[in-house]
This record gives C-alpha cells, sequence and structure tokens, in this order.
C-alpha cells in the first residue's frame, strides 16, 4: 500500500460524525468569536455569520451587504458604485466556489446550533419529526420565494416604493439575528421594535421565526436549513464549485442507509442512479450520506476533481456498526 | 398414521438416519465433502452441522421462541431484540416437496412446497421445534396462498404486508408501518418490550454476520478463486437455522482460514476456471445440484444474487438515531428498498445489481436458475437476458425443480456452457 | 414658558457670577439653513451664480437631500449624516438651537483646523457664502475629526474668544478596519485656550450613539489640561438647559433628558434632537487684539451634539421573549397533539358524489 493510499484509507474510515462535530465548533467559534481574536474575513462569507453579532463576528453574512446594496438608489445602483456591488459578489462567490454547500453542513452557525438541538433531543429521547412527501415537495419551494423576496424588497427601496424601515427583510426574519448575538452576550435582538409599524410587524416576524426556530429544530433536524435562501442562492450558482458530491449509480444498491441519514430528506441521494452530480437544492453537503454509504466507492466528495472523501464498506462497518467488534 | 394394521403388529420406525430423505441429504453431502479436494479445514464445522442435522436428524437449540420465516423480508432483528429465534422455513429438501405437493397445483414452485410439506411432517427437519409463530410476508403469490394452508396445519401465522412496488413513497411508508406493526405483534407473541438496549444488541449481533459474511464475500473477488461456491452455499444455508453467534463464529475462522490461503497463494481451481455469477432461484441444501454440477464440470461460482445467500446478508443498516423508532425504519428500509426479488413490478435494481457484481467478480458467465413453477424468475428471464446480450455476457438459463431426475441433462447443458465461456476466455486473451 | 426660562437663567447667572452672554454663544452646526430664505438665497444666486464656487453648487444638494429625508422632522436639527464621508457645516450664533443665526464671522479669513483620531491636523480656510460662514470637506476615512474655530475680537476694553468646535464622524456599519481604541479617545486640541470635549465610552465604536437616559460627561480643558470651577451649560434643542460647574479632574456630568414625545405612530427611531455644550471663562488678562487693548478676557467654548430616543422607548423585551416563548410553547403543544393523534386508530375514508 503506497502512503497516499494509506492516507486516503485512513479519512475513510474516519468516524466522520466525530470529525465533522469538532470541525463545526472550530468553524462556530472562528464566526461567531473571532472578532475577540482579530479575525476579520471579510462581508461577503456565503455562510451566516450574522453582522448582528458587531464585536464577535470573524466575518459577515453576504446576505447582509447585499440587500443594503440592493437598497440603494437606483441611480446609485446602477452607476459606477453598483462596482460596489459586483466586487462583494465576486468575493461571495470565491468564498462559495472553494466549499460549495459545505458552507452550510460544515461552517454555518446556524446549522450547528441545530446540530446541537438535535443532539440535545436525541438525549432526551424524543423522536424525530420527518414531512410527508407531499408537504416536502410543497415547502422546498419557501426558500425560493424568500430568496426572491430578499432581492425584490430591497430593489423596490430602492426604487421608492417600500418604505425604508423594510430594510434588510430577510435579517429581520432570519433566526440569525436573534440568536447569533446571544452566543456573544447581545440580547437586545430579543425585543419588539415598537418605533414604527413596519418594524414592529417585522420584529414580531422575526421572534416568530426565533420561536418556531426552537420548536421546529428541536424536533426536525436542520429545520430551517430547508427554508434557507442561502441555500437556494448556492444551489444556483453551484455549477462551477469545486467541493462536489458525485454518486456512481452502477454501484448503489439504493438500499437507502444515506436516505437514512439524511438531515434533509433527500430521497434522490438513494433512488437515483442516472445522475452522477447528486448535490440537490436542500443539501447542506453535510456528507453524512458519504459516511454511511457501505458500497466502495458509489458516493464520494470531492475536490477539483480529485476525490477526498469516499464510501467504503470498511469506513461503513467501523462508523455505524455500534456493539460489533469492528464498530464498538 | 395410526392405521388398523400398526395397531395389531406394532412396527418399529426406522431410525430418521436411514430414512430416504436423510439419504438425500447424505448424498448431496458426501457430493460436497468428497468430490473435492482441498476442502477448508473451516468448513468442517457447517459439514459436520449439515451432517448432525439432516443425516442425523439432531436436535438444533434456540433460545426464547422460535419464529418461523418463509422469506428474507422477515427482520430478524426485531426477532432477536424479543429475545426469540429467527428460523428460515424455506426448504430444500425433494422428500418434502413430495409431500407438499398435495397443497399445490402441479407446477408450482418446489421451494414453497417442501416449506408446506417441512411443516406438514410429523418431523420437521432441521429439528428446531415447532415455531411459535411464522411470519409469513405477502411477497409471491404462492408464498401467499401458503399462509392459510399453514394456518390450517396449526400454526400461527402472522401475514407480514409487503408492498409489490418498491420505488414508490407510498410503498416506503405502507411497508414501515407493516413492520412496525409486526413489532407489536412479536410484543403479543413474547410479552416483552422493545428497547433501544436488546434492539441495538440484535442488530450488533445481524450486523457482525453481515460483516463476516461481506469479509467471506470479498475473498471470492479473489481469482483464482480461494473458496468454491458449493461451500459458500452451504455457509449461507446454514445460517437459516444455526445459532447466529456460533454461526458468526465459524465464518470468521473460515475468513481467517481464506486470509492464510490468500497469503500462501493457493488456488482453490484452475486459473482458466470460468468464473460463474450465480442467480435466480435460490439454492437451498440439500438442493444444491446446480452450483454442485457447475464446480464439478470444472466452473467456480463466485458470486450470486439469490435470496438464499447474498441478498439475505448483503445489505446492511445504517441508523442514525440510535432509538428505538428510527432503528424499527431504518429496518424497514433496509428490508425493502434494496431488494431485488422478482415480485416487484419493476426490477432495474436487480438488473443493476447482476451488472455491477459481473463487473467486479471478473464474471465469464452467468446461470439462471428458474424452479419450474416460478413464475416471477420465469418472467424476469427476458429483461435480464436482453441486459445481459447488450453488456456481451453470456448467460445458461435452467429451469429445474428438486429432483434429481434431470441431472445428467443438466450436467452436458453446463459442461457445454462452461466450454463455451473457457474458449471465449481464450479467444479474448488471445486478442489481447 | 419664556419668562420662567429667562428667570432661572437669571438664578444661575447671579450664582455663578459669571455673565453668560447668551446671544453671542457661536457654534457650529451641522444643519443647512432652511430655504425659506428668499432674500438671501436670491442674493446668492444674482452674485455667487458667475462666480462657479463649488460651496455654492454644493449648498442647494444638500438641501434637496434635507427635504428627500421625510421622516425628518423639519423643525429640529437634521438627522447625523454619519454614514457619508461628506460633511458641511455653519457657524452660528445663538442658543436657541432652532432659530440661532447663521453668520459669518467678523474676519472670515480666519482659519478652520481640524485634528483627526491620529492628531493629524489639517488647515481650512472659512468661507463666507451670502454672509454665512460655512465649510464643505469630505472626510477622508471612517472615524471621528473635530473641527476647531477661533474667533476674537476686543469689545469695551475686554477680549471676546470664541471657540466654537464641532465633533464630525463618518461611520460605517460594515467597516471593522476602524482601530477601536482610537475612536474611544477622545480628540484634544492642545493649542486651544478652552475646549469643551466629550468624553467617549470605553466600548465607544462609530456606530455608538447617544440617547435620552444615558449620562453625557464633558472635560474642560485649557491646553490640554483640565480645568476645575468652570460652569458647563448644556442646552438642548427643545430649550432644557442645566449648568453645572467642572470638578477638579476637569468633568461636567449631565443626563440627557427625554424631550421627544410624539404620538406612537408618528414616533421615529432615528429621531435626532441637538444639544450644545457651553463653557465660559473668565480670566483677567491684559494685550492688544489688532492695535485695541483689553483689560480682560472671556472665553466661550461650545460643542454640538446629537442624541436620539432611547430604545427603551421603543424596545420590548417582554413582548419579544412573550411572542417567541409563545410560538415555542403553541407549537410545542401542537406537535404533541399532533403525535398523540396520530396514534389513534385510522379513520374511513369519505367518499361522496362529488368525490
Amino acid at each position: 500500500m503506497t502512503r497516499l493510499e494509506a492516507v486516503r484509507a485512513a479519512v475513510n474510515n474516519v468516524q466522520f460524525n466525530r470529525f465533522r462535530f469538532w470541525l463545526q465548533l472550530f468553524f462556530f467559534a472562528l464566526l461567531v468569536y473571532g472578532g475577540y481574536l482579530g479575525v476579520e474575513l471579510g462581508k461577503s462569507l456565503p455562510t451566516f455569520a450574522c453582522g448582528y453579532n458587531a464585536e464577535g463576528r470573524g466575518g459577515m453574512c453576504y446576505l447582509m451587504p447585499l440587500q443594503h446594496q440592493m437598497a440603494w438608489s437606483w441611480q446609485k445602483l446602477f452607476s459606477v458604485a453598483g462596482l460596489t456591488v459586483l466586487t462583494g459578489f465576486l468575493t461571495f462567490y470565491l468564498w462559495f466556489i472553494a466549499l460549495n454547500k459545505g458552507w452550510c453542513g460544515f461552517v454555518c452557525p446556524v446549522g450547528t446550533i441545530q446540530d446541537w438541538m438535535t443532539s440535545i433531543r436525541r438525549k432526551t429521547g424524543i423522536r424525530y419529526s420527518r414531512y410527508t412527501w407531499g408537504q416536502f415537495k410543497g415547502l422546498a419551494l419557501i426558500k425560493y420565494v424568500l430568496l426572491a423576496l430578499l432581492f425584490i424588497i430591497p430593489l423596490g427601496i430602492g426604487g421608492g416604493w417600500f418604505n425604508k424601515d423594510l430594510k434588510s427583510p430577510f435579517c429581520m426574519i432570519c433566526p440569525g439575528r436573534t440568536i447569533i448575538p446571544m452566543f456573544a452576550g447581545d440580547f437586545s435582538y430579543l425585543t419588539i421594535d415598537f418605533s414604527s409599524k413596519i418594524n414592529m410587524i417585522m420584529t414580531v416576524l422575526g421572534l416568530t421565526v426565533t420561536g418556531l426556530f426552537f420548536v421546529g429544530a428541536f424536533i426536525k433536524k436542520r429545520f430551517f436549513c430547508f427554508y434557507c435562501p442561502m441555500g437556494a442562492f448556492h444551489y444556483l450558482l453551484s455549477k462551477p464549485a469545486l467541493l462536489r458530491l458525485r454518486k456512481d449509480g452502477s454501484k448503489c444498491t439504493r438500499c437507502g442507509d444515506c436516505y437514512r441519514v439524511c438531515d434533509q430528506e433527500i430521497k434522490d441521494i438513494a433512488d437515483d442512479v442516472n445522475r452522477k452530480e447528486i448535490m440537490t437544492d436542500d443539501c447542506t453537503l453535510c456528507l453524512k450520506c458519504v459516511a454511511s454509504c457501505p458500497e466502495n466507492g458509489a458516493l464520494k466528495a470531492t475536490f477539483a476533481g480529485i476525490p477526498i472523501f469516499e464510501s467504503t464498506e470498511q469506513g461503513f462497518i467501523k462508523r455505524m456498526h455500534k456493539g460489533t467488534p469492528d464498530g464498538k | 398414521m395410526e392405521n388398523e394394521t400398526s395397531k395389531i403388529i406394532p412396527i418399529q420406525p426406522a431410525p430418521y438416519s436411514r430414512s430416504r430423505q436423510a439419504g438425500e441429504a447424505q448424498t448431496m453431502l458426501d457430493h460436497i465433502v468428497d468430490d473435492f479436494q482441498d476442502n477448508p479445514q473451516s468448513m468442517h464445522y457447517f459439514y459436520d452441522l449439515f451432517r448432525q442435522v439432516y443425516c442425523h436428524g439432531e436436535e438444533v437449540k434456540h433460545e426464547g421462541k422460535l419464529v418461523g420465516t418463509t422469506c428474507i423480508h422477515a427482520p430478524e432483528e426485531l426477532i432477536y431484540a424479543f429475545g426469540a429465534t429467527p428460523m428460515r422455513l424455506c426448504n430444500g429438501s425433494y422428500h418434502y416437496d413430495q409431500k407438499g405437493a398435495d397443497f399445490m397445483p402441479a407446477k408450482s414452485c418446489s421451494l414453497v412446497k417442501a416449506t408446506l410439506g417441512m411443516l406438514n411432517a410429523d418431523k420437521v427437519i432441521p429439528k428446531i421445534g415447532k415455531p411459535d409463530l411464522i411470519v409469513n410476508p405477502t411477497t409471491c403469490d404462492q408464498k401467499k396462498k401458503a399462509s392459510v394452508m399453514m394456518e390450517g396445519m396449526g400454526y400461527q401465522v402472522y401475514d407480514l404486508e409487503l408492498p409489490n412496488v418498491k420505488e414508490s413513497e407510498a410503498a416506503r411508508v405502507y411497508w414501515r408501518r407493516s413492520v412496525r406493526q409486526f413489532a407489536v405483534r412479536l410484543r403479543e407473541l413474547t410479552g416483552k418490550k422493545l428497547t433501544r438496549k436488546n434492539l441495538q444488541a440484535a442488530m450488533a449481533k445481524t450486523s457482525r454476520a453481515q460483516v463476516a459474511f461481506r469479509t467471506l464475500h470479498n475473498f471470492r473477488l479473489k481469482s483464482p478463486s480461494l473458496i468454491l461456491g458449493k461451500d459458500a452455499f452451504l455457509v449461507t444455508n446454514a445460517y437459516f437455522f444455526d445459532d447466529i453467534e456460533r454461526w458468526t463464529a465459524a465464518v470468521e475462522k473460515l475468513n481467517e482460514e481464506l486470509a492464510q490461503r490468500e497469503q500462501s497463494g493457493f488456488k482453490a481451481v484452475q486459473s482458466k476456471a470460468p468464473r460463474v455469477l450465480f442467480t435466480g432461484s435460490p439454492p437451498i441444501f440439500p438442493n444444491l445440484k446446480l452450483p454442485l454440477l457447475i464446480e464439478e464440470a470444472g466452473g467456480v461460482v463466485v458470486t450470486d444474487e439469490t435470496c438464499s445467500s447474498n441478498r439475505m446478508l448483503y445489505d446492511m443498516t445504517a441508523v442514525d438515531e440510535w432509538m428505538v423508532n428510527d432503528m424499527v425504519d431504518s429496518l424497514a428500509d433496509k428490508y425493502l428498498k434494496p431488494c431485488t426479488c422478482p415480485i416487484f413490478t419493476r426490477n432495474d435494481d436487480r438488473i443493476r445489481r447482476l451488472l455491477d457484481l459481473v463487473k467486479s467478480y471478473g464474471v465469464d458467465g452467468v446461470v439462471y436458475q428458474a424452479f419450474a413453477g416460478c413464475q416471477v424468475y420465469e418472467m424476469e428471464y427476458r429483461s435480464v437476458a436482453d441486459a445481459f446480450n447488450k453488456a456481451g455476457i453470456a448467460m445458461l438459463y435452467v429451469e429445474t425443480d428438486y429432483s434429481t431426475d434431470d441431472k445428467g441433462q443438466l450436467s452436458t447443458r453446463i459442461e457445454a456452457f462452461l466450454e463455451a465461456l473457457k474458449n471465449r476466455k481464450k479467444h479474448k486473451a488471445s486478442i489481447v | 414658558m419664556t419668562g420662567c426660562k429667562s428667570f432661572r437663567f437669571a438664578v444661575l447667572c447671579g450664582l455663578l457670577q459669571t455673565s453668560i452672554a447668551c446671544a453671542d454663544v457661536f457654534w457650529l452646526s451641522e444643519t443647512a439653513p432652511p430655504k425659506a430664505a428668499p432674500d438671501a438665497m436670491q442674493h446668492e444666486h444674482h452674485h455667487e451664480m458667475p462666480a462657479q464656487s463649488a460651496v455654492a453648487a454644493a449648498a442647494p444638494a444638500a438641501e434637496k437631500k434635507h427635504d428627500h429625508d421625510a421622516q425628518v422632522s423639519l423643525d429640529g436639527e437634521a438627522p447625523g449624516k454619519d454614514h457619508q464621508p461628506g460633511k458641511q457645516v455653519w457657524l452660528r450664533s445663538g442658543d436657541n438651537i432652532k432659530s440661532a443665526q447663521y453668520i459669518a464671522t467678523a474676519n472670515s479669513n480666519e482659519r478652520l483646523t481640524m485634528i483627526d483620531l491620529d492628531g493629524g491636523k489639517t488647515e481650512f480656510d472659512a468661507e463666507s457664502v451670502a454672509g454665512r460662514l460655512t465649510l464643505k470637506t469630505s472626510l477622508p476615512k471612517v472615524g471621528f475629526y473635530d473641527l476647531y474655530l477661533e474667533q476674537c475680537k476686543v469689545e469695551n476694553g475686554k477680549l471676546q474668544v470664541q471657540l466654537p468646535k464641532a465633533e464630525l464622524l463618518w461611520a460605517s456599519c460594515v467597516a471593522k478596519e476602524v482601530d477601536e481604541e482610537a475612536v474611544a479617545k477622545p480628540i484634544i486640541n492642545v493649542n486651544s485656550p478652552l475646549e469643551v470635549v466629550r468624553e467617549h465610552k470605553p466600548d465607544e465604536g462609530c456606530m455608538v450613539r447617544l440617547v435620552s437616559g444615558d449620562v453625557v460627561n464633558f472635560l474642560v480643558l485649557s491646553f490640554g489640561k483640565p480645568l476645575a470651577g468652570i460652569p458647563v451649560t448644556m442646552i438642548t434643542q427643545e430649550g432644557w438647559r442645566n449648568t453645572v460647574v467642572s470638578d477638579d479632574s476637569g468633568r461636567a456630568s449631565f443626563t440627557v433628558i427625554r424631550a421627544y414625545f410624539p404620538k406612537w405612530f408618528e414616533f421615529k427611531k432615528y429621531h435626532t434632537d441637538t444639544f450644545i455644550a457651553v463653557a465660559e471663562m473668565d480670566k483677567n488678562e491684559a494685550g492688544a487684539l489688532d492695535g485695541t487693548p483689553y483689560t480682560s478676557a472671556h472665553y466661550v467654548a461650545t460643542l454640538p451634539g446629537k442624541y436620539r430616543p432611547s430604545p427603551y422607548d421603543y424596545r420590548s423585551y417582554a413582548w419579544g421573549l412573550g411572542i417567541a416563548l409563545f410560538v415555542i410553547v403553541f407549537g410545542g403543544v401542537a406537535i404533541y397533539l399532533y403525535r398523540r393523534r396520530r396514534l389513534k386508530p385510522y379513520q374511513e375514508v369519505r367518499v361522496d358524489d362529488k368525490a
């Protein structure tokens, strides 16, 4: 066995959930507390590094400046100043291309919080909920509606149709705005702002979503990600991304193990044996499916075409089989 | 039974070992063991097991309630979790096949007839005991109709409802409910509770067995082969009735021996022996007629796609949350989704699986066994043949049953098929 | 109202034995003069248009911007244009913030000094446009800048020194390359004989705003040294005023009052009120200014500032947490009941002739 093969085998045998937990914790600390250590990754991160966490943030979620910029007056937006928008978007895109939706599955602090809530529920022994197939198909469209509004409302402000209080409409309903600053000790976003009707409505909406987030994420794995406009945005741009999820349908037995572990209940991952690029719009690229696939090479994560994590029988047995001599 | 004559002249029943039934098993086992040299040492556990159980009629001990299953779709992990022991009732004995002929039309599947014949017999071989419950998944028509017949014999039968389509979401939901209801039925039967702990232990038991099977299966990737197909079938047949932990330990031991064989460069067959994929109706001891004929004729069965071996043990369960609800649903999915049984409406999965096995096991030709009367396999022949045609793989379709009458004729066909495979192989080699 | 104010003012003056020449308080304002000054405007048009003054061109633009901001109450000060680097200040005279006159200095060739966070100095020539002293500039980068003007004249043998000062800010909620420590430190002009400095909060970044209810501390400094016993008067836009004498460390503290009581639906959380802090000092010093001798001197230093309504006026934790909790409890119960209901036996499917 060459050294490369040995490294590959070690990677493929990794205790994936544990590895992912620590990696998520690292990114959470980086994006929520990194600011205290002088970390500044810019204003164009393709993940919910919430800008309302003014002190602690180690970078900023791109949706915040994007909505800000979209709300510029059209005169300004379509002038030279519009170049700022372009450079912001390009930076965002470069960040995004590197990890694709891996930003959701590994980096996003809101996603990580949901995973923690899932662990808490698991400890309490309460069962999870799943959508029915009909619900799944219907609700999956919400993220696109939110994405469209995220552009339309700020553009409408710039065009003078909407009140300025509506700026950053998505931020106002995003659970990241209320929750992430709390991790840095700022509870001020848990308030209703009565200063105007729009502020009141938006903050009421925001806290309703926050309430739903807590209930939803407790009983449904990655509850919010299913509705996240950032996820929809990612998917629309994912064509040239470097990190990819690939499937070799000829090796698939359609056993559905990958679907079983999928937080997002994506059926295609198990049922579709024709598509090679198997990442769907709901996918968070958490790669749990790869870790739970017992067929050698049926699912793999590649980076710029090079396989970095591949499903193997051996790895599967190591990870999935509690109580067996190999699996502990 | 007791008639007038036996009342007057008491007939001493002959010991089982001298019965025709035992003879059938003995003959098959002798062929399996004695016709070949270099049988693995660790295979003797299985030879002895079959000799004791099938030839001497010795008892196999079990724990808790005994739950008979007529198909691989009955989740054995659930049965183990309730402290009961599953036993696969599918039978391969020609003796029972004849006994069971009373229940079924003339042209019916030998396997179903043999199963019914066995259940209706006074002495059931393998001798484990009377099942406290028979789980009969509603698969093919013959098995479905067997339900009432088994009930008529005085067994408690539970129809485990299986959908006819496995791709749809409705089927998945329906099947999950079926499995949950089955768990409830098992609770009634055993009076025990399904807990996280005992289900996890049961799943660990099965998966350890599966890991052992997969390891064995992986050794068969090696060319020339380290182990013959007839031995592999015998191993998986033993899984039907043997104590699972003892079975696993024996397979693990066999795997160790195969690992040694691999290191020492051992060859169980000649290098040019055609490698055969066995598919279709399941070979079950003592009906290992066809695989044995292949290997006696110089071929080697390197892998299979049958419910007495590969399909039974290959697919493993993944669980995300080790809680009862998720574990049971995961089991349900595993028993439905990857199944390549021909009873379902579509069967793209079987063809894909076959092609994958051909590719990964370096298969030269395929032998497709269909029991006369097993309509679903007969009907699926066409589509499978088409697929292999397209892929340029030779396939031999054999329609047969449990009788040994066609042995001579089959032997000729198989020899001719293997010869053709060899020539093809030579031809290919010369081109390269 | 007016009577009362002047009465109190008189008392204060008597107590402190100072003579605050209220009409003579000079301060720098960021609010553009109102449009309604037809004479001045026309005058400006007639005379300044051919001159192509940059300032003249800029002034209407600023006014336009002002009108566009419909949320701003026009009778008060303009809200801070803190998000923009472009700044324009005017010199005003008078202690009534709403009606203080826009004036020019007697000798308009005096210079304005701007000191930035690093202590760098920039000098500007004060321009007089249509009888109003104004300065238009663009701040080079995000942060605070202090702008100083010094104006002296001798009246009745007394030197009157006006030291108006303005704290200009370019803030950005997205810029993080700001040196937070530097922002927290106030800028001090060591060349100024009298200066009022607003003490910054230790965590004061660019985005921190003074709100009603806050305690604001002013430091009275002379050539960078704290000065005790100097009366500091804080005058708000609505006419409230209070005088505190600086303590040994030169500090005078005020609690910012709440002076904004609109109806609920008219409430604007970005409503901005202006205040000015005035420090006055008499000194017995003799000398001559431009040949005119004097025997004593009177110094007036001013610093304008802005404050907003307190978030406690419009923000409610009770409602916020209440709504979130309600959703959590309601949602939790709904899910629990739904799960319970799912355990009930399956019921018949209804079929009627519409089905």
